[in-house]
C-alpha cells in the first residue's frame, strides 16, 4: 500500500506489520484517534481494539491488545503485546 | 603395555561418552536457535519502548511514576542470572566469581536472588544473603514466564524490600565470548537527551508513563533472560564441540594402542610356538646324538 505515513506495529514476538497509508485510526481507552499525514508529534495510550490503517488500495484493520503509539514525522510506531492482522 | 581387552574396553567407554557430548551439543544448537530468534524478535521491542520512555522522561509526571523516581538506595536486590545446568565451560563459574567479588564490595544491606537451577550448592556455599531460588525457568523462555518474574520484581520494588534492583547474568557479546556483567533494572536509568520537543499526550503523561514503563520493565528483563540463555546455550554447544573433537583424538589414541598390543600378543604367540617347536627339535636330536 501506499501512503505518507509509515506505520510499524510491533510486538514482543517481532514486527506485526509495516505499512505506508493515508489515514491509521488508533484506538485508544478514550475512544478512537484519527491520524493523518503531518500530525504534530504525540505519544498515545492504545486501548484493545481494531487500529485501522487505510491508502487509496484499501483498508487494512489490526486486532491490538493494548499498549503505547508515537508518532512523529509521519512515522507511527505502535507497540503491542499482540497484534492480529485481519483482512 | 596395556592389554587388548583393557584397551578395546576402554575404547567403548569413550564411544559412549562421544554419543553423548554429540547428543548434548544437538540439543543446545537447537535450543540455542529458538532464543536467539526470540532475542532478535523482541529487540525492534525494546528498543522502540526505550526511545518512547526517553522522550517521556522530561515529563513531570515521570518524578511521580515509582519506577523512575530515584530514592534513597538502602537495600539492594541482585537477581543472578546462572544456567540451568553445568557442562558448559566457564559460563556459570565466572559468574559466580563475579557475584563474589560484586558481594564482597557491597556496603549496602543487599540480598540475593537465583534465577536457574545450577549449583544450588556452591551458591549456598559461598554465603551469600539468598531470599529465593527460583528453579522452573525454562531454558529457552518465553513471554508469561518473563513477565511472572517481573511481576515479583515489581512488586518487591513497590512494597520497599528492594530499593534497587541489579541484574548479575552473562553478556552476550559473540558466540565465542561472553562475560559478567551487572545491569541496574530499577530504577530506571534513562539516558539524557538535549533535544526538546512538544508532545501532545493521550490521554496525559501520568497513564501512558505506567503503560509505558510496564511495557519496557516486560521487554527489558525478558531481554536479559533470553540474552542470558542465549549465551548458555552457545558456551555448552562451544565445550561440548570440543569434548567431541577431544573423543575422536583419544580414539585415535587408543585405536592405534590397540593394534599396537594385538600384534605384540600375535608376535609373542607366534614366538612362543616357534621357541616351542625348535626346543622339541633340539630335544629330539639330542637324544639321537
Amino acid at each position: 500500500m501506499g501512503g505518507r505515513i509509515h506505520l510499524k506495529v510491533i510486538t514482543p514476538e517481532g514486527t506485526a506489520l509495516e505499512e505506508n497509508a493515508d489515514y491509521i485510526r488508533i484506538p485508544t481507552p478514550e475512544g478512537s484517534v484519527g491520524i493523518l499525514a503531518d500530525h504534530a508529534p504525540m505519544l498515545c495510550a492504545v486501548g484493545e481494539g481494531k487500529l485501522k490503517c487505510r491508502s487509496e488500495e484499501g483498508e487494512r484493520l489490526i486486532y491490538v491488545s493494548g499498549g503505547v503509539a508515537s508518532v512523529e514525522n509521519n512515522e507511527v510506531t505502535v507497540l503491542t503485546e499482540e497484534a492480529q492482522i485481519g483482512e | 603395555m596395556a592389554n587388548v581387552r583393557s584397551i578395546r574396553t576402554h575404547i567403548k567407554s569413550v564411544e559412549s561418552t562421544r554419543k553423548i557430548t554429540r547428543s548434548m551439543k544437538m540439543v543446545s544448537a537447537a535450543k540455542l536457535k529458538r532464543t536467539q530468534q526470540a532475542m532478535n524478535a523482541l529487540r525492534p521491542y525494546a528498543d522502540a519502548a526505550e526511545q518512547m520512555l526517553v522522550r517521556l522522561a522530561a515529563e513531570p509526571a515521570a518524578k511521580e511514576n515509582p519506577f523512575l523516581a530515584p530514592r534513597e538506595k538502602k537495600h539492594v536486590l541482585y537477581v543472578l542470572l546462572v544456567g540451568n545446568r553445568g557442562l558448559c565451560g566457564v559460563y556459570n563459574t565466572a559468574l559466580l566469581k563475579f557475584m563474589e567479588g560484586l558481594a564482597e564490595r557491597e556496603e549496602r544491606d543487599f540480598s540475593v536472588l537465583v534465577v536457574g537451577r545450577w549449583g544450588r550448592d556452591l551458591i549456598a556455599a559461598m554465603k551469600l544473603p539468598l531470599t529465593e531460588t527460583i528453579d522452573k525457568l525454562s531454558d529457552a523462555p518465553s513471554a508469561e514466564e518473563s513477565a511472572a518474574l517481573t511481576e515479583k520484581l515489581k512488586a518487591l520494588y513497590l512494597s520497599g524490600e528492594a530499593d534497587e534492583i541489579v541484574f548479575v547474568y552473562e553478556r552476550y557479546y559473540s558466540a565465542l565470548r561472553q562475560e559478567p556483567e551487572r545491569k541496574r533494572l530499577l530504577p530506571i536509568d534513562i539516558p539524557e537527551t538535549a533535544e526538546e520537543k512538544e508532545y501532545i499526550l493521550e490521554p496525559d503523561g501520568k497513564a501512558l508513563l505506567d503503560k509505558l514503563v510496564g511495557l519496557y520493565l516486560d521487554a527489558a528483563v525478558y531481554s536479559l533472560l533470553l540474552e542470558a540463555r542465549t549465551g548458555e546455550h552457545t558456551a555448552r554447544m562451544t565445550a561440548m564441540t570440543a569434548a567431541t573433537d577431544n573423543t575422536e583424538q583419544l580414539l585415535e589414541t587408543l585405536r592405534l594402542e590397540l593394534n599396537h598390543a594385538r600384534q605384540s600378543a600375535i608376535t609373542k604367540e607366534i614366538t612362543e610356538i616357534v621357541g616351542g617347536a625348535n626346543a622339541l627339535k633340539d630335544a629330539k636330536e639330542g637324544k639321537r646324538a
